[in-house]
């Protein structure tokens, strides 16, 4: 096995320094959440959708978070931003628990992260001209003066690259990418300094996607941002993370930096994702890749490891514990018992 | 190889007179036997308009205009109904996009294959429904003892996308499978497996292929030949190896330029 488990010299740290990020900005510690709750009557809790996930960003870092629909990398974004809260575990932003706050502290934070979603036409009001969706969260927030906003909404339009003729125009008016622009820019505009985008190309096409995964580059290393790019496409989410976190049923498989995961995968799962992306040279051609079994509905009942009933090495401990997140020793963690016990 | 498919000057335009839209500008294309053919394009290229346009689904205001298009030598547009109706779904079939908005949500999958093989099987006597529903089943890898009496919502959408090709491949005459951007809504994972079944399929049943999509890797995995659409024209057709390796259209270089990649998978490498 090519990862013996040499810990590393940090293996004793909490985990929730996972990745080695010392001046973490966002932070979660062991959270957990289950949809739905214990009713009166029945025993039965909704399921857990996310277990002891544990994930710090740094000021400035660029993380990316993929998985398959249902693994709960969303609900995992919107916990981040306190859009949902959490069951179980904490959510530091700046070193402040963020379930602990009050209303108000955390209405003073909101302008501090921002979120950008999949969908354009459906996270604006389309009854609003660009110039009042782009100003909208300064009115809310109450930054600045009304009349400032005009200049403002400008700059903004003008820091994603799109023309201040669009200023009057409505939502239906612009072309999905365009609006995504303006979605990009809206987050923008009250100087945020944790962004999650959550699958922001996933509703565009090819060229439109490209550009938006280009000026999300752009503008996250020119204003120091730290970045969630959430996402199911590994080739999407490489263009602009540092590391990146890979999720599958609700906990974090494996963790590390970007090249390292792409290059060399670790996990099973990561392994099947890399394979699945198609190769864009049709003389590289594989004819048959390595088939993932298929999903199984009792998956997620199991107390082991969630994936041990499609992966292709599974031992007989893998349906019976379910692995955590270890370093592997070469800077990134992993959890599965086949890399990281013995 | 014979010439499966054949269109003549076909054009698709909305509306009248001055505000008409043209969605497909005229063209021709032939289809030889067994050959699969990618369809690329942005939204809007009308490269869905052309699939649906050969399957008659083209709905007022919109309007096809044709000097034909043949199907091993029969003319679709000279069909009556009732004859085109036979052959969709037995010679011709279409796999969407959504698998959960093309399968019936009120009835079970068992329900489905009967109809279908009532409406466009009619020659099938009854009694071997059941054989049939579980070798098109089996041929997706999806068991039908378990299967049959499950409604749509109780599967994945990777399942549910099987279970389209299969109701697409149950007819032991299906000649062209068209395919829009069938795994544009599946997760990368399922996204390869659907692939990987269709290439399997296409080797075993040897139907002729079109696929929509606008995800040229995609592409590059399964066709032997291209067409490039854009706003309604087709800009260039060429078989895959040279339209990746050169592309003449500045709009194809375009595309290629946007394809986000990383860099492909060394052979032998791991695993």
């Amino acid at each position: 096995m090519r990862h013996a488990p040499t810990r590393d010299p940090h293996a004793d740290e909490p985990v929730s320094g996972a990745g080695g990020v010392d001046s973490a900005l966002v932070e979660a510690r062991n959270v957990s959440h289950r949809y739905g709750r214990r009713r009166l009557f029945s025993k039965d809790d909704g399921p857990l959708v996310l277990t002891d996930v544990n994930v710090a960003i740094a000021r400035g870092e660029s993380v990316g978070l993929i998985g398959e629909s249902g693994s709960g990398k969303s609900t995992l974004g919107r916990i981040l931003l306190r859009l949902n809260r959490h069951s179980g575990g904490q959510v530091l932003f700046d070193g402040q628990d963020l379930a602990t706050l009050t209303e108000r502290q955390l209405r003073a934070l909101r302008p501090r992260m921002q979120m950008v979603f999949q969908n354009p036409y459906a996270s604006v009001n389309r009854r609003f001209t660009i110039s009042r969706v782009l100003t909208d969260p300064l009115r809310v927030n109450r930054i600045g003066e009304e009349d400032s906003y005009g200049d403002r909404a400008r700059e903004a339009l003008e820091r994603v690259g799109l023309s201040p003729a669009l200023l009057s125009r409505y939502p239906h008016e612009l072309s999905g990418g365009q609006l995504q622009r303006v979605c990009i820019a809206r987050a923008l505009i009250t100087s945020p300094s944790f962004v999650v985008a959550d699958e922001p190309t996933a509703a565009l096409d090819m060229s439109s996607a490209k550009q938006i995964v280009e000026l999300l580059g752009r503008t996250r290393a020119e204003l120091g941002l730290s970045l969630l790019f959430i996402s199911h496409d590994l080739s999407v989410v490489a263009q602009v993370t540092d590391r990146i976190a890979v999720m599958y049923r609700g906990r974090i498989v494996e963790l590390g930096p970007t090249q390292q995961i792409l290059d060399d995968p670790a996990h099973p799962y990561t392994r099947a994702l890399r394979q699945a992306i198609p190769n864009p040279h049709p003389r590289a051609r594989r004819r048959q890749r390595a088939q993932l079994a298929m999903e199984r509905e009792d998956a997620a009942r199991t107390s082991g490891c969630p994936f041990a009933p499609r992966c292709p090495r599974a031992y007989d401990v893998c349906t019976r514990s379910a692995p955590p997140l270890l370093p592997l020793g070469d800077g990134r963690h992993a959890a599965c018992h086949a890399l990281t016990a013995e | 190889m014979n010439d499966r498919l054949v269109i003549e000057n076909l054009r698709v335009h909305y509306g009248r007179g001055p505000e008409q839209v043209e969605a497909v500008a005229p063209m021709s294309l032939t289809v030889p036997s067994g050959q699969k053919l990618g369809i690329v394009g942005e939204s809007g290229s009308g490269k869905s308009t052309l699939l649906k346009a050969i399957l008659g689904l083209v709905r007022p205001p919109g309007r096809v205009e044709a000097d034909g298009i043949w199907l091993d030598g029969r003319n679709l547009l000279h069909l009556k109904p009732k004859e085109f109706q036979a052959l969709c779904g037995s010679e011709l079939a279409m796999i969407f996009q959504d698998p959960v908005s093309s399968l019936n949500p009120s009835f079970t999958i068992r329900y489905l294959f009967r109809r279908a093989f009532r409406l466009h099987q009619p020659e099938l006597p009854r009694r071997d429904y059941e054989k049939r529903m579980a070798q098109a089943l089996a041929q997706v890898g999806i068991e039908a003892r378990g299967a049959l009496d499950r409604y749509p919502f109780e599967f994945s959408q990777g399942q549910l996308q099987r279970i389209t090709i299969a109701l697409a491949c149950a007819s032991p005459r299906l000649k062209v499978l068209l395919a829009d951007e069938p795994t544009a809504s599946l997760d990368v994972t399922t996204q390869a497996q659907v692939l990987d079944l269709l290439d399997t399929l296409h080797t075993q049943l040897g139907f002729t292929l079109i696929l929509v999509t606008h995800n040229l890797p995609v592409v590059a995995e399964l066709c032997d030949r291209v067409l490039v659409m854009r706003r309604g024209h087709v800009v260039e057709d060429a078989d895959v190896v040279s339209l990746f390796d050169n592309p003449t259209h500045e709009y194809t270089r375009h595309l290629l330029a946007s394809m986000v990649t990383p860099r492909p998978v060394e052979p032998g490498r791991r695993s």
